[in-house]
């Protein structure tokens, strides 16, 4: 297994790792069938706190099955998944969320769904309101917090969505694809919008993208994983020093060096996944899981 | 090699955790079922004498004699033939009437605007209300309950066509114009076949309202019918034959909901 | 000519704003005109074959017939006094089955298991026509208020019933996953995510289920009672009152329109955010 660079410097990880998997073998049985396909084959990952790690790969080759495992939501069919050094047993709520969908909850208004979460934990209304306006302010929403989901833009959902996840403060942040049916231009600033909020704490995140130049604007590593059965390719190292410039990314010292590798690679798995799905039936869409 | 090996090894783990899975829910899942009729229909046998008094609750092998005596003496054929007949007569009056006021209204939106207030009105007369004011009309024989059944499936139809009707998108017609359809080609072929699943679902849902209907008419007043059974034996006390009655009545709409649901299914690959 | 075009745009835009304003007065006119005349014609037609004798006055009656019956029952108070029966039946029943279809919903669908186990006795059960149930339910609970509100309730509970647990089993399987990463429990979850879901779909219900629910009173009536409208309706028959049956049976559907306008803004409340449901009743 090739690695540009293993875990950053070497194997022995330096800084200690807040998420990990050995080792993840990850199996589904689709339906009627009662055949086994796997998602995930030997999958080792080791990220430090506090870095901000992308994770691309052709569709369908595991990259949500690799959130979901982190957050709990299911469980491995083989190996270990570790979160801060134990291992992940039931729904994991060290770590925020942020899904593809934004998943606002339609009849409440944009500040009652940032406020979910402090909500759950029993915050005071008071302190809640306190946090959810700075937040709100810091993504330039405010004036909207009556303003129901339905009334917004997609860029303001998904600006919603973020900080509903990020207000409750965990250690860790999964991203799938947050940003995937937006137009350009909103992705632009809502990467800035990211970046920005994540200098400020500096937490962990762990953000599924299909964008080469998104995730090399946003991350320390990046992930390039293989056509199914998902397997880690390799980890490169972006290396563009920090704070970055997203809407100038291409510019950035080093860019077009990792963008070509990167690149190489993807289309490599592009070609794969494209020949081997010609080849295919249709996938049952309605699957059970293992 | 060894790494292969262990795919299939995971492989296997993934199919026979979901086979042992699905065998465990599926014996759960039957056995809880039979489980939970047999005890209920064993408790009430038991109980009923000692918990219950089988002069209000009966209790199941009271109910099948009654059944039997039923069929037997050629009471159960004469009854659910009569009903059958006056629910089948005012399923076709009452859907026949509602297809062509749902098309036509449909089609011309604003007579049913001019008309909508009215029918609101009507919509809200509860049904078995006027079951009297049909009797004082049309006597006590089978006219009353058929078209007492007739309005009962009514609205059901009518509610759902003019939905119909109004759900074929904009743009069907707009390209049937562009292509040079004529009016009546207009209604036949985009807007009435556009609007055939709506009614489909209106024609298949009122079919027990139909029978409810004509139940509802005898026991208002009859001699005959499944109906008069249950209301005749109730006022005799005769709790196992008020029971005997409305499980064949339940069975006559079993029978015909699984008659129309493989209908529909048939009618549904052709209707979209 | 940057003017011009302005101008111009302004003129076509106040032109089409008139347009839609002429269409819509018109069609308005047109459609509350022919409401007018359509009743005229209803009423005064049927008044008038009354007078006429094209239809025999003692089993169609006449409106003016109709109105007359309906004052005197007014005046005597046998209309409120029945009426106070018909409500109480209806009231109580309806509560009691929505009530119990909401908390049967909830229950059952906690776990899969019991749900799955009770679905086809519960399918079979809503199978059941319950009108036809109203002689059992009248041997059982006598001729008193009770069995009309054990049928008004069972009327109600089955759709309530169904339609809730539809509501709750179509809640979104993401959104159940965001929230138990927040780290929601289930209570969490029903209280805020699957029971906010369902409430529409529980309104609908009840929107449906209030012209039935009070069949089943009128049911309970027909087959036994010291009062009630549908006891008015039924004693009539005897005396071919028809004037009375028909004052009788306006009255259940004044009624039976009253609570759905009631329940209106309700529904409307509870959809607000949704500008897509918010306008149709
Ligand atoms: N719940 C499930 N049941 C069955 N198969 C699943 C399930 N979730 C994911 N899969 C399968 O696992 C593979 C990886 O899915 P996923 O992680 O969603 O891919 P990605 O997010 O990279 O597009 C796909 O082939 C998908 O069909
Ligand atoms: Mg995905």
């Amino acid at each position: 297994m090739a690695r540009v660079t293993a875990n950053g410097r070497g194997d022995a990880a330096p800084r200690a790792a807040v998420v990990e998997l050995v080792s993840v073998y990850k199996a589904f049985v689709a339906g009627g069938t009662r055949q086994a396909k796997l998602a995930l084959e030997d999958v080792s990952l080791s990220v430090p706190r506090g870095e901000f790690w992308s994770i691309i790969g052709p569709s369908g080759c595991g990259k949500s099955t690799i959130l979901n495992l982190i957050a709990g939501l299911s469980a491995p069919t083989d190996g270990t998944v570790l979160y801060d050094g134990r291992v992940v047993r039931g729904v994991n709520t060290d770590v925020g969320y942020v899904t593809q969908d934004d998943n606002l909850l339609p009849w409440r208004t944009l500040q009652a769904n940032v406020e979910l979460a402090l909500e759950l934990r029993g915050v005071p209304a008071a302190q809640r309101a306190e946090r959810s306006r700075e937040l709100i302010g810091r993504v330039g929403l405010s004036g909207f917090e009556r303003h129901y989901p339905a009334e917004l833009s997609g860029g303001m959902r998904k600006r919603a969505s973020i900080i509903r996840t990020l207000i409750y403060e965990t250690p860790v942040i999964l991203m799938d694809e947050p940003f995937g049916p937006l137009d350009a231009q909103t992705r632009l600033v809502l990467q800035d919008d990211l970046l920005r909020l994540w200098e400020r704490s500096r937490r962990t995140i762990l953000f599924v993208t299909h964008d080469l130049v998104e995730a090399i604007a946003l991350s320390d590593r990046v992930v390039v994983m293989s056509a199914a059965p998902g397997r880690i390719k390799r980890v490169y190292d972006v290396g563009i020093p920090r704070p970055r410039d997203v809407f100038h990314i291409h510019g950035a010292p080093g860019f077009s060096l990792v963008y070509d590798r990167l690149w190489a690679d993807i289309s490599d798995e592009i070609a794969v996944s494209r020949r081997r799905r010609a080849g295919d039936a249709v996938e049952a869409p309605e699957a059970v899981e293992s | 090699m060894e790494a292969l090996a262990h795919r299939e090894h995971v492989l296997e783990r993934a199919v026979d955790e979901h086979r042992r899975r699905g065998r465990r829910d599926f014996w759960t899942l039957y056995l809880s079922r039979l489980a939970l009729l047999l005890v209920f229909l064993l408790a009430w046998q038991v109980l009923s004498g000692v918990l219950l008094d089988p002069y209000f609750f009966s209790r199941p092998s009271l109910i099948w004699d009654q059944v039997v005596l039923l069929v037997q003496s050629g009471r159960f054929a004469d009854n659910v033939l009569l009903t059958v007949e006056e629910a089948f007569f005012g399923y076709l009056l009452g859907a026949a009437t509602a297809t062509v006021a749902a098309a036509v209204l449909g089609l011309l939106p604003r007579a049913y605007a001019i008309v909508e207030p009215f029918l609101l009105a009507v919509y809200s007369i509860p049904s078995v209300a006027i079951g009297p004011l049909l009797i004082v009309w049309l006597g006590i024989g089978i006219n009353s309950k058929v078209v007492l059944a007739a309005y009962f499936v009514f609205f059901v139809v009518f509610m759902n066509g003019v939905s119909g009707v109004r759900s074929v998108p904009r743009g069907w017609i707009d390209v049937a114009r562009v292509m040079g359809a004529g009016r009546g080609q207009l209604v036949t072929k985009i807007i009435l076949r556009g609007a055939a699943p709506h009614l489909m679902t209106g024609l298949r849902t009122s079919v027990p309202q139909a029978v409810i209907g004509a139940i509802v008419g005898e026991f208002i007043s009859s001699q005959r019918g499944i109906g008069f059974l249950i209301s005749d034996a109730s006022a005799r006390y005769n709790t196992a034959g008020v029971f005997a009655a409305i499980s064949i009545l339940s069975l006559l709409v079993l029978v015909m909901a699984i008659l129309l649901n493989g209908l529909s299914r048939l009618g549904a690959r052709r209707t979209g | 000519m940057a003017v011009v075009t302005l101008s111009r745009a302004d003129r076509a835009l106040q032109r089409a704003a008139e347009d839609a304003q002429r269409s819509r007065r018109s069609w308005a006119v047109s459609v509350w005109l022919g409401r007018l005349c359509l009743l005229v014609v209803l009423i005064g037609g049927w008044e008038l074959a009354a007078d006429q004798h094209l239809l025999d006055p003692t089993f169609t009656s006449k409106p003016s017939a109709i109105a007359r019956a309906w004052w005197q029952l007014a005046a005597s108070g046998s209309l409120w006094h029945h009426t106070q029966y018909t409500l109480t039946e209806f009231a109580v029943g309806f509560a009691l089955g929505a009530l119990l279809g909401v908390v049967a919903a909830c229950l059952l669908t906690l776990s899969d298991l019991p749900y799955r186990v009770l679905e086809p006795y519960l399918l079979a059960l809503y199978g059941i026509p319950k009108l036809a149930l109203g002689p059992l339910i009248v041997l059982w609970f006598g001729v008193g208020l009770l069995p009309k509100i054990v049928l008004a309730a069972m009327m109600t509970f089955f759709l309530v019933y169904m339609n809730t647990v539809v509501g709750i089993r179509s809640t979104s399987g993401d959104m159940v996953n965001v929230m138990r990463v927040m780290g929601a429990t289930r209570w969490d979850l029903y209280r805020r995510l699957v029971l906010p879901h369902a409430l529409p779909y529980t309104l609908t219900a009840l929107r449906l289920t209030i012209p039935i629910a009070i069949v089943g009173a009128i049911l309970g009536e027909f087959l036994g009672a010291t009062g009630g409208l549908g006891y008015l309706i039924y004693e009539q028959v005897t005396f071919l009152a028809v004037d009375k049956m028909m004052a009788a049976i306006a009255t259940l559907a004044a009624i039976v329109l009253v609570f759905r306008l009631l329940l209106l803004p309700l529904e409307r409340w509870v959809n607000r955010h949704d500008k897509a449901i918010g306008g149709n009743g």
